[in-house]
């Protein structure tokens, strides 16, 4: 480690930027406990906490020695002693011997260091500050951390030692000649020549910070980002990846930022063979590439429009060449997990009205997606509107919806490609609702709805081979019913609790649901492609219509009842729970088996969440079984946030999951099966400096981890080092269990993370 | 001596004491010193000789050589290159110094010093001045405005006004 | 035993119905809009005589991960926070944050998946319009300190 030639005393706490002083330009002004005239030889010198401002800067030393040259530019100013120049942009250069021209700028300086924004230290042995903006140290140190605690030195938590380090206040880049990173003081890594953007600079091309990962797909890989700032609004990311065990993947993002909107587009590629868990490659050596795009645009007020493009030429290729955050949302339709979308959309919306139309196709990266099986969605248009005036005391809403799925191949026994349900469907629907509220405090809200639907199915099985027919229909739907609650509330200590009896009556005629086919069993089967995903609960129990989409439709006369409570903490914090459950005059098959809600009493529903303390929230579900309460779906949960630390906790347990048939290695997963999972993630400060990060997914049915991580890290203000342990049990493919170890460094001021897998 | 050069002292002032058994001459009102080309003004000056002395020195009787001179109110000390002004001096003829004291001002073309307390050598021109208290941000320590663009050629020297 | 019906107190209803939303750019944003008119009751014929300005921050998690990787269910979490003045003085009466969290299942098919996210998007919102209603019932009720 050098030694920094002359013992510095550099002050810790930064020096404060001179404030403008009234002095005109030209004019050095200068005090000092005395000053010693020599005419003769024009010297004049100042001593005793003498200070010099001139031109913005500013000049601290036990002694000034001003020699006035014969012209101008001649003189030359000697600070001598505990020497400080706080320049014009807050950045303070210390030193015990200073020499400078009459105008502060030229000049050496021994036992030299700066101090540059956002607190970095630039300490060298001898400075030599060519001109005003190019400063050139010889044996230097830079570092952002702090070099003294409580008045006496400290090793700084990371630095880097050079021979010659020049800081180049014009183009803003630091230079290092035979750099030396040290971490805690133990030399880490050697360059000959390392730069980077001068930490004061906004925004400057340049190196960022690079991934060095080790695995046994790729070998050693080392991805070398380099930012090239092409305007103030875009800016472009070639990031070379090089593994020893495959060829090279370059990886890059665009963004650029237009008057209305911006784009940022993700793109990666190579040529290469595929290659499996182990590294050993297969195949042909082809073009594999991805790209990962997004745009957004205000047009006018109301109108906006975007688009999202996200492809890639093999499903596992984000998990072979580990590329991070795949899965985002980059647009208003998000796909499910391990899926990618390309939408194009566009929307109006002001205080009474939107509406949006959209068009989405997707690629499944699962193992065993068939994407001749999904649907091209084009148009999915949305429409709501809010009738301005009252009608019939009520207010009145009318909403349209429309979307053409097509699909070149049927999901179904996919071996022999039957052809895909193609369907299309308008629908418009009338929303009447008035509320009443009586003296005593019952409100009463009546609400109408009235809905008339057009359909097209095409390529509808028969059942025989591959023939196929198609069909058009259309249906009346709609409702009446009344929303009834009686809230009563009373202060209790510093809360308030609420008891709320609530009930809605609906009546629907016998809804006509459109049948595509007939199972093995006779019984009808129904058009659903948007009514799928759908669970009785707390949020669906008071909805007239429980379905999620259109396809399905909830009729004849039902009664949904329940009781809430509710706790609201004046410093608030809220607790609440609801029991309910929902009677209807007669079963309905149309809710599948599995639902709870098919018979004339359904299953019971419990919902409760609360904030026991600032911080934590634990929140818990559940249906129960309408006869023997035994549960059928259950979830808990809870979420801490406090200063011992952070994390939660996710328990989950479905009798049925709507997730249909997978294939998991081999063996495949038949639907409907039993999903039980617990997982938890924490982030617990041990020390000051040190902490422990952990999270756990263990699937409770195979009675397996799938993901476990384990993670200690040191952090203080100016780096941040993870060692994290990740084994992920998961079979994606051929891509099979795997360990991992990451290093994390980030050190402040040099940008995003070494990551060192 | 108050300038380098080596030519009589002339003395001008409204009124003129002299108590010759102490050897004190006391001059009063818009007093005026000149020699050569330094010049000492101020409201009262007092100027004492030594006692039992050669005659024939400035102020008559058996006093001998100037020792010192005290300079009260309002003094001014103007050479070519530089202009002192202080409430008052002292000027000690054995070693040639020029001590002005209170609100010292001494301008030198454009640059302008201030302090409380200022020696000159009045043989080499050397000025040593010194503020009342010591350390950073104290008040009245010595301040002053230099002008490092304009080399400091002599100049007829600027008004003395007074940079409050 | 102490319980009095919230509606019946003086003021409530009616100031519920004189609270005019300003909707928040986006789906949730309007639906949002909407279940706030309808839990308050809204009437728009009454002159307003609050104003009530929503900022919205939806997030989205897989969780159920199963073996290969693959989420059966995803939470969805929508967190309003609301500012509630006077008009036409524009004081601040009320400010508020409400958290709703929910899960959909995940589906195979992919549109019924997109099916599934709109409508939590709805649930979410409405689940927060009863609860900033009901926050703001019991508020009023309590004679409405600003806070």
């Amino acid at each position: 480690q050098t030694r920094i030639a002359r013992p510095l005393r550099p002050t810790t706490s930064p020096v404060p930027a001179p404030v403008p002083d009234g002095l005109q330009p030209g004019e050095m002004y200068m005090e000092a406990d005395q000053v010693i005239r020599d005419d003769k030889n024009k010297i004049t010198t100042a001593e005793g906490s003498v200070e010099v401002r001139y031109q913005g800067r500013t000049l601290r030393a036990d002694k000034v020695v001003y020699e006035e040259g014969e012209s101008d530019g001649q003189g030359v100013i000697r600070a001598l002693g505990h020497v400080t120049i706080v320049n014009a942009d807050g950045t303070v250069e210390y030193a015990d011997e200073f020499v400078l021209d009459d105008k502060m700028r030229a000049g050496v300086a021994q036992g030299f260091s700066a101090r540059l924004q956002e607190n970095i230290k630039l300490a060298g042995a001898t400075a030599v500050r060519r001109s005003e903006s190019i400063q050139e140290l010889n044996r230097a140190i830079y570092t952002p951390c702090p070099i003294c605690a409580n008045d006496h030195p400290k090793t700084p938590t990371w630095s880097i030692s050079a021979e010659r380090v020049v800081q180049d206040k014009v183009h803003r880049v630091v230079y290092y000649r035979h750099a030396r990173v040290h971490v805690l003081g133990v030399p880490i890594l050697y360059l000959p020549v390392f730069w980077h953007a001068d930490p004061s600079a906004p925004r400057a091309s340049g190196l960022l910070a690079p991934k060095i990962q080790a695995s046994d797909r790729r070998g050693f890989s080392y991805e070398q980002p380099y930012l090239f700032v092409l305007s103030p609004y875009a800016d472009l990311i070639l990031s070379p990846q090089l593994n020893t065990k495959v060829n090279p993947f370059l990886n890059g993002q665009f963004r650029k930022r237009f008057y209305s909107g911006d784009v940022d587009v993700r793109f990666g590629y190579t040529h290469d063979k595929d290659f499996d868990g182990k590294g050993q490659k297969f195949g042909t050596d082809t073009n594999r590439s991805y790209i990962l795009a997004r745009g957004g645009f205000q047009l006018t007020d109301a109108w906006r429009a975007g688009f999202t493009a996200e492809h890639t030429s093999d499903p596992l290729l984000f998990d072979k060449y580990q590329i991070g955050d795949v899965y985002q949302t980059r647009g208003p339709y998000i796909p499910d997990d391990r899926r990618l979308i390309s939408q194009v959309y566009a929307a109006r919306q002001d205080q009474r009205s939107y509406f949006s139309a959209a068009a989405m196709t997707f690629q499944g990266l699962r193992a065993g997606d068939n994407n001749r099986t999904f649907p091209l969605v084009a148009p999915l248009i949305e429409g709501h509107y809010d009738a301005p005036e009252k009608i019939a005391g009520g207010r009145l809403r009318v909403n349209v919806s429309a979307v053409a799925l097509t699909r070149d191949q049927s999901p179904l026994d996919q071996a022999s490609r039957l052809p895909g349900l193609d369907s299309r469907r308008v629908t418009g629907d009338l929303d009447w609702r008035a509320s009443y509220t009586s003296a005593a405090g019952l409100r009463v809200e009546p609400f109408v709805q009235a809905r008339a639907d057009a359909y097209s199915v095409g390529d509808m099985l028969t059942g025989v081979g591959k023939q196929t027919t198609s069909k058009t229909t259309g249906r009346a739907l709609g409702v009446a019913g009344v929303d009834v609650t009686y809230p009563f509330f009373k202060r209790w200590h510093d809360a308030t609790i609420i008891l709320e009896p609530v009930a809605q009556l609906a009546i629907s005629p016998k809804a006509k649901q459109i049948v595509v086919g007939r199972d093995t069993t006779g019984a009808p089967v129904y058009l659903n492609e948007d009514s799928v995903a759908f669970d009785f609960d707390e949020t669906t129990l008071f909805r007239a219509n429980k379905f999620p989409g259109y396809d399905l439709y909830e009729d004849g006369s039902r009664l949904n009842v329940g009781g809430r409570v509710a706790v609201l903490w004046d410093d608030g914090r809220r607790a609440n729970l609801l029991i309910g459950r929902s009677y209807r005059a007669d079963r309905n098959t149309v809710f599948s088996a599995s639902s709870g809600l098919r018979p004339r009493a359904s299953d019971w529903i419990v919902a409760a969440d609360a904030q026991p303390i600032r911080g934590l929230t634990i929140f818990g579900r559940a249906r129960l079984d309408a006869d023997d309460l035994t549960v059928h779906r259950a979830e808990a949960g809870a979420n801490l946030a406090s200063k011992w630390g952070s994390g939660f906790v996710r328990y989950l347990r479905d009798d049925s999951s709507t997730l249909g048939p997978t294939l998991v290695g081999s063996t495949v997963i038949p639907a409907g099966q039993r999903v039980e999972n617990f997982e938890m993630g924490g982030d617990v400060p041990v020390t000051k400096n040190w902490g422990v990060t952990a999270y756990g997914n263990r699937d409770l049915v195979q009675k397996a981890w799938v993901i476990r991580d384990l993670g200690v890290y040191y952090r203080d203000d100016c780096a941040r080092v993870d060692v994290i342990y990740r084994r992920e049990d998961t079979i994606i493919g051929r891509l099979g269990p795997r360990d991992s170890i990451a290093l994390r460094l980030t050190l402040a001021t040099l940008g995003s993370p070494f990551t060192v897998r | 001596q108050l300038s380098q050069g080596k030519g009589p002292v002339d003395i001008a002032s409204d009124q003129l004491e002299t108590a010759n058994n102490e050897c004190v001459s006391t001059w009063r009102g818009n007093v005026e010193a000149l020699q050569d080309n330094a010049r000492l003004r101020t409201d009262l000056l007092k100027m004492y000789f030594q006692k039992g002395a050669r005659p024939g020195s400035a102020g008559g009787g058996n006093c001998g050589d100037l020792i010192r001179m005290e300079a009260q109110g309002a003094v001014y000390y103007v050479t070519p290159q530089q202009r002192v002004h202080g409430d008052n001096a002292l000027y000690e003829a054995t070693t040639d110094t020029l001590t002005v004291t209170g609100d010292v001002v001494a301008a030198q073309g454009q640059n302008v010093l201030r302090g409380e307390r200022m020696v000159i050598n009045t043989k080499t021109g050397e000025g040593h001045m010194v503020g009342s208290a010591q350390g950073r941000n104290k008040p009245n320590r010595v301040r002053g405005v230099f002008y490092p663009q304009q080399s400091s050629k002599p100049q007829q020297p600027a008004q003395a006004g007074q940079r409050r | 035993c102490g319980f009095a019906p919230l509606y019946g107190q003086p003021g409530v209803t009616s100031n519920l119905a004189a609270i005019e939303v300003e909707a928040p750019q986006g789906r949730t944003g309007f639906l949002m809009r909407q279940h706030l008119d309808d839990a308050f009751a809204r009437d728009r014929s009454a002159r307003a005589a609050y104003h009530m300005q929503l900022a919205l921050s939806e997030a989205r998690y897989p969780r159920g991960v199963r073996v290969d990787n693959v989420a059966t269910r995803y939470e969805y979490v929508l967190t309003a926070t609301y500012a509630l003045t006077t008009v036409p003085a524009g004081a601040l009466a009320k400010r508020g944050t409400v958290r709703v969290e929910l899960t959909y299942d995940s589906a195979d098919q992919p549109y019924a998946s997109v099916a599934a996210q709109q409508d939590a998007q709805d649930r979410a919102a409405q689940e927060a319009a009863r609860r900033i209603q009901l926050e703001l019932a019991a508020w009023l009720a309590n004679g409405a300190k600003p806070s």
